[in-house]
């Protein structure tokens, strides 16, 4: 099954950017967030009128933290529904032609995860590896267009990775449950009797 | 009934709903079968061989009646229990040999096995010699003839060493000569002693089977024991 990956690789390739895309605005955003809390933690003292202007972008961060990490997850597991249930679709005489020779629902299912879970790996860890290769040229990013003063710091770290890897399981569980119930439905012989 | 039988099917019935009406596909069907028995089921499109073959394989299960293989009654089998049945003791063999594409001979013939912990590849590759496929085994079912991927789907069904070898149009969709030569390999089973239900209407194979019974509407016309009363009438 996960050969069949390569088969349809333009829909492979397409549904991995969809993934990479959004674990690079998961890393990207919540290194500002982790990076404005490091900064602001062991702030002393009155602020300056750029620090309050950071703060704000602090506060307007800390309320779309969650949206966003909510927003994404629901993405990714469209995202991961749509993927798979064109994959069972596609396959699914292949799906009962092993349901007919004595596979499980489970081996049949967990062939069919094992090829998401690697698109899901190839399309984060690639959009991750962005976010983590981009962070450095972001660090301190000028907050104004018009550039100068003080920087948005950023602090890719453990927790940033974390919120990444709890955001695609949770996506990945919950995009998967949906086509496997689909494709365990149906009987063999039903779906074969259309051959 | 069942003493000294290998398959006995009693008063089947099976009712499916296409297209907002009822359609009988077996209609209180009995049959039975020794071990070692090659058999083939010969009838009209829908007279209910393919349902008969799904249910002697746990595929399916009838609305009534009971179907028993060996010493197991499928019909009180859960959907999980069937496949574990199937998986250990049936091959099944189809019309459109229903390889997957992507996988070589070789691994197709290693597909029911793929969770074993047990390394099956030299049983896979002696299955696929014995088929006449040795130089084929990393050709992809694409790149190969309808005979010869019937030939895999043969040794794909002969992977686990089943009793019963079910086959539904085995030669249906490939040359006669061909046929003949598939017909050969399933009398050369049947003579290390493997019981065969071939579903055919190709005459060729029933003249070489040891039995050949008729369909008509979900029942045996000839071949089988007697139609059963209708459920309602026995008492």
């Amino acid at each position: 099954m996960v050969k069949d990956l390569w088969r349809n690789r333009s829909r492979s390739i397409f549904s991995m950017s969809g993934m990479a895309a959004l674990a690079f605005l998961i890393v990207i955003f919540s290194s500002i967030d982790a990076g404005l809390e490091e900064y602001f933690s062991d702030r002393v003292g009155e602020p300056t009128e750029e620090e309050k202007e950071l703060f704000e972008v602090k506060r307007v961060m800390d309320s779309w933290t969650y949206l966003v990490a909510i927003l994404c997850t629901i993405l990714f597991a469209l995202i991961v529904t749509n993927t798979a249930s064109l994959h069972i679709m596609e396959r699914r005489f292949e799906i009962a032609t092993l349901r007919a020779i004595g596979l499980s629902h489970f081996e049949v299912s967990a062939l069919m995860a094992s090829s998401m879970l690697l698109l899901m790996l190839v399309g984060t860890a690639s959009g991750a590896a962005l976010g983590a290769i981009s962070a450095p040229f972001l660090d301190e990013a000028p907050l104004s267009l018009g550039g100068g003063g003080l920087g948005i710091p950023l602090l890719l770290d453990v927790s940033v990775i974390a919120l990444l890897g709890a955001i695609v399981i949770v996506a990945g569980v919950l995009g998967m449950l949906p086509p496997l119930i689909m494709m365990n439905r149906k009987s063999p012989h039903e779906v074969l009797r259309d051959v | 009934m069942s003493d000294g039988q290998f398959i006995t099917v009693e008063g089947i019935r099976k009712t499916y709903r296409v297209g907002g009406s009822n359609v009988n596909a077996l209609d209180g069907l009995d049959m039975t079968l020794a071990k070692g028995e090659m058999c083939t089921l010969m009838g009209p499109s829908g007279s209910g061989k393919t349902t008969l073959l799904n249910m002697l394989g746990g595929l399916d299960v009838p609305d009534e009646g009971s179907v028993r293989i060996g010493k197991v009654e499928l019909t009180r089998l859960s959907e999980g229990q069937r496949a574990a049945f199937r998986r250990g003791n049936v091959g099944f063999i189809f019309q459109f040999f229903n390889l997957i594409p992507s996988l070589t001979a070789l691994e197709n013939v290693l597909v029911p096995v793929m969770f074993d912990s047990r390394d099956m590849s030299d049983r896979a590759r002696e299955l696929l010699e014995r088929v006449g496929l040795s130089n084929r085994e990393g050709h992809l079912p694409g790149e190969l003839s309808g005979g010869e991927r019937q030939r895999v789907a043969i040794a794909r069904a002969l992977i686990n060493d089943p009793s019963l070898i079910l086959a539904d149009e085995p030669t249906g969709n490939i040359d006669s000569e061909t046929a003949r030569e598939i017909v050969s390999l399933f009398k050369e089973l049947n003579s290390e002693g493997k019981t065969l239900i071939l579903a055919t209407h190709d005459r060729l194979v029933a003249s070489r089977s040891g039995r050949s019974l008729r369909m008509r509407d979900g029942r045996l016309v000839r071949g089988g024991p007697q139609k059963r009363a209708p459920a309602g009438d026995s008492g």
